[in-house]
Order: structure tokens, then sequence, then C-alpha cells
């Protein structure tokens, strides 16, 4: 009796919340597949009347997205490998090692997690200019990979945690070296904890917006996000071109998403959320 | 290693364990180090060199002139530093409560064991895959007052008579910052939660419904003090995220209409790239980083249970 409530009532719900958490990305969708004039149209129409794929083709061969895609796609990856190369040994080392001030050093590491991104901003584009990487793809890659070093650390230090400290060792004692040992054995069980912080460098890092706008001083260096911001102060907007771009933005990340998520929840469930 | 620990061969054996162990965990260091190298480099150096530039006056050709607390004094007597901070507290205050409730229902929710709540938590979760730029420009586009989906939306439900100018408003376009940030950010709360809720004993709920206690019973007394230290983590980084959120505000009403929705961040980058008072700028920001960190150690010390 009490379940078959708990049915009639949840089912409802769940499904009227989804549709409106769901509506932004299909009224994204629909606009896309507009014309111009009739992103004018009063009302508005819900389903585009005569449905086209200009919107996609203009931002991709007028304007410049082609580029800005290639250079997000570069710095996002690039971020994701390197914060991966970092992440991996540290948390190993904090998993593994009791050593002097460690508790002090993985605090250290959490509170650069606290620095607001806009105070940092102003500093390192100026570091950028005299080192001379303003405006090229590296500086973007160290940014972002410092921006999710922290919380990778600690996601994967709590699933190198759970894998039992002799499973090393006996591979220690049959002849690896600790690096074997780790790239043979602890890596392998990680998979879960290792695509949870990819899949939240990889966001990070293609999702950003301040720092790639700050530092990319020339078009051709524009990410994603720079490109939409300025399709948004131009004098005229094209929504159905901005929706386009918009989109097409987005897709990527659903696709990581898609592979990734479960790993995502079973990463919060044995790195984060135990503490 | 049943050895009896009293005999003298266990207790050197056991000593030399432990001593090969302390040169083992002396080896902690070596992995650590790279990690800690770069975020020294990458983001320790550029705090420190903020904290330098607060206390200097940036002039043309990055020319540098120290002028002491100057530039702290004129932000503690600046009304905007003011208006803005004031702002920002309110966005937050309300966005994370906002957050923390949307998200904590929806997780009770999905962890009901319903058919197809996997389905359900991967839509779900489909706007924090979003990035904020891309949530800005729709909600933008949504909300426009006269071909938005928002107004024609409300209009045919019959809620609404006229079109309302949500990002011209004074107080609506604060309210809209807001939904557009809740859209984008309750997922995370609500799988922090989610996450926390698989982790709780089932023995628990059973020996709570054999002594018979209410569904609200239950919530008070199982579920929400085992979901305590996440509830305090999630609702802490919501904080720390919300009070430097920046990215879509930029994109929706750049702080607009007259400074309604000026945040701190929108403050700061408009005083460094606008008006390239970067030594002003830094100052403000140093301050926002003073207050998040003050609040965050007051807000752990205070409500973390203890251990």
């Amino acid at each position: 009796m009490r379940k078959r409530a708990k049915i009639i009532f949840l089912y409802p719900a769940l499904i009227s919340v989804t549709l409106a958490v769901l509506f932004p990305l299909g009224w994204m969708l629909s606009t896309s597949l507009k014309t111009e004039p009739e992103t004018f149209r009063t009302p508005p129409t819900w389903i585009p009347l005569e449905p086209t794929f200009q919107p996609y083709l203009s931002i991709w061969q007028m304007k410049n997205f082609a580029r800005y895609f290639a250079n997000t796609a570069v710095v996002a990856v690039s971020a994701t490998l390197l914060s991966l190369l970092l992440a991996v040994p540290a948390s190993y080392g904090f998993a593994r090692f009791r050593f002097r001030g460690a508790r002090l050093l993985m605090s250290f590491i959490l509170v650069t997690q606290m620095l607001p991104s806009v105070l940092l901003v102003i500093p390192y584009f100026t570091l950028m200019r005299i080192v001379g990487l303003l405006n090229t793809h590296l500086a973007l890659v160290l940014a972002y990979a410092s921006f999710s070093l922290p919380f990778s650390t600690w996601m994967l230090q709590g699933f190198f945690a759970t894998i039992p400290r002799q499973l090393d060792e006996s591979a220690m004692v049959d002849g690896c070296s600790r690096l074997q040992a780790i790239l043979r054995v602890v890596v392998p069980l990680a998979v879960p904890g290792l695509g949870a912080t990819s899949l939240f460098t990889f966001l990070l890092a293609w999702n950003h917006y301040l720092f790639a706008l700050t530092l990319a001083t020339t078009e051709s260096m524009y990410t994603i996000s720079v490109g939409l911001g300025a399709m948004i102060g131009e004098f005229r907007i094209a929504w159905n071109e901005l929706m386009a771009a918009a989109l097409l933005a987005t897709i990527p990340t659903l696709i990581v998403y898609a592979f990734l998520e479960r790993y995502f929840v079973q990463g919060l469930m044995g790195g984060a959320v135990k503490g | 290693m049943n050895v009896n620990p009293s005999s003298p061969v266990a207790a050197g054996s056991q000593l030399l364990s432990r001593r090969s162990w302390f040169r083992g965990d002396r080896e902690g260091y070596l992995f650590v180090f790279p990690a800690l190298l770069f975020l020294t480099l990458i983001l320790i150096f550029p705090l420190a060199y903020a904290a330098f530039l607060a206390f200097r006056e940036v002039l043309p050709q990055f020319a540098m002139k120290f002028v002491g607390l100057a530039n702290f004094k004129k932000a503690l007597s600046d009304p905007h530093f003011w208006g803005s901070l004031r702002i920002t507290v309110f966005f937050t205050v309300v966005s994370v409560l906002l957050h923390m409730v949307l998200g904590f229902v929806l997780a009770l929710m999905l962890s009901q064991h319903l058919k197809g709540s996997v389905l359900f938590r991967l839509l779900l979760l489909m706007p924090w895959m979003v990035s904020q730029v891309v949530a800005g420009v729709t909600w933008r586009w949504i909300l426009n007052a006269q071909y938005g989906a928002a107004n024609a939306l409300l209009k045919k439900i019959g809620i609404l008579v006229t079109d309302l100018p949500w990002l011209a408003d004074v107080h609506l376009a604060m309210l809209s910052i807001i939904l557009a940030y809740a859209w984008q950010c309750f997922p995370f709360v609500m799988i922090m939660l989610y996450a926390g809720l698989q982790t709780i004993p089932k023995e628990q709920y059973e020996a709570a419904q054999i002594d018979g206690a209410s569904s609200l019973q239950v919530l008070r007394f199982v579920t929400i003090p085992n979901l305590q230290y996440v509830i305090l983590v999630t609702s802490l980084m919501d904080f720390i995220w919300a009070f430097r959120a920046f990215d879509f505000v930029k994109i929706m009403t750049d702080g607009g209409p007259l400074r309604s929705t000026e945040l701190l961040s929108i403050l700061v980058y408009r005083t460094s790239f606008e008006y390239y008072q970067f030594g002003y700028a830094s100052a403000i920001a140093l301050l926002m980083l003073l207050i998040v960190l003050g609040f965050s150690i007051v807000y752990t010390r205070l409500v973390m249970p203890k251990g």
C-alpha cells in the first residue's frame, strides 16, 4: 500500500521536475534549428516551422567556431592529462605513506581550491606576459590543471586508500619496482577514480571562461566559451546561431559525461563523500 | 604473522619492519613533491604577486608605486565595494539554500529504488555538464523580454498578463541570475547527497521501520544524522563557488542593470580589465579571499562534527 502511494506520487513529481530541468536544453535545440526571422515571432513557435541547419553551417563556416572548437579540445585534453600525471603520484603518496606533515600538505592542497579565480587572473595575466606565454594554449593548460589538481588528488586519494596495501607490496615482493606496481596493479584497480577525476578536469577546462577570456588576446586563440561570450557582445545577436554554437559547445561534454557518469558517482562515494 | 610478540626474534623483526616502513614512508615526499611544486608555481606564486600588487598602484607601462594600505582603505570607504559585498552575500546565501533544498529533495526521490531512476539521475545531472557560459546565453535568451520562452510560457499558463523585463529590472535581474545558477548547480548538490545516501547502512532503516518510525522520523533520526558530513562539505563547497560566481553573470547581465547584479567578482574584473586599476582590484579580490577563508574556518569549527 505504502509502496503504491510512493509510486503514484513519485513518478509524476520526478517526471515534471525532469521536464522542467530539460526545458532550457530543448529550447536551445529548437531555436538552433530556426531561421532568423522565426526566432523573432511572437508568440514563439515551440517547434521550428521550417527546420534548417543553416545556423550550424554559418557558425562553422562564416564564423570561426571550428577554430575555437579545436583550441578548446587541445586545452581540455592536455589539462586532463597533465592533471592526472600529477594527481596520481600525489594521491598515491598520501594514501600509502605516513610521512611527517602529510596532513598539513593535504590541507595546503585543499586550501588552494579556495582561491577565487578572479583574484588569480590578474597576477597570472601579468606573469604570463612576462614569461611570454600570453595568448598560448600552454598558459591555459597550466592554469586549468592547477585548478583541478586539488579536487583530483583528494578524490583519488580516497580511492587508493580502499585498495589493499598488500597488493602493491606483494607485487614488489614478486620483483616489480614501485613504479611498476603502481602502473600494473594499483592504477588498473582505480579506473573508476581515474574516470571520475578525468571527467572533472575535462569539464572544468572545457567550460572555463574567465582565464580564456583574459589570456587570449587574439581571436584565433579563442575557446568556445570566449567565442560565445563575444557573440553576446555583438550589436545584433543572431539567437539561432548563438543557440547552435551553445549546443555544439555542450555536445562533447555530454559525450564524455555519458561514458564517465557511473565512475563519477562511484568516485564520489569512494573518495569524496567518505572524506 | 602470528609470531608471539614477546619473543626476541619477533621483536627484532618488528623493529626491522617498522624501520623499513619508516624509510618507505619518507618516500611519500617524492610522490607528493611534483604536485606541490606545480601548485606553488601556478597558484601560490600568483597569489603572492596579487598580494604584492594590492599594496601598489599600477601606473601606465606597468610601472609600480608602493601605496601601503591605501587600496584597502579605498575599498572600505567605497560604496560600490559595500554594495557589491551585500549583493554577493545575498546571492550566495539564497543560492546555497535553494541548491541544498532542491538537491536534497531530488536526491531522496532518486534513492527510492524506482524503476528508471538511473535514467532520471542521468537526465537531471545534465545541466551540470553545461558550461556557465552556455547556461548564461541560454537563460538570457529564455528570459528575453520580447521574444523569450519564459514570458510566453507564463502567459500561456495564465500566470502573467504582460511581459516581464527579467534582465532589465533591478529586482528581477537578481532573481534571474539566482534562477539560472540554481538550474546549473543543483545537480552537483543532488549527486553529492545521493552518493551520501547510498552509503547509509540498510540495517538502520530496517531497525527504524521495526520500531514503527514514521517517514518523517526516519528522515530526522536516520537520514540526516548520517548525511551530516556530506551536507556540511557540500554546502561549504557550494558556498565557496557561489561567492566567486562570475561566468554566467558576466554573460547574462554583466553586473547590470544599475549595478544590481554586480557581484564582487564582476567588480574586480571591471576594476582591473576596464579601468586598469590592477592594484585596487587585487586588494578587493584579496578581501574576497579573506572573507571566504574566514567563513570556511568558522563554519568548519562551529558546525563540523568532532573528529
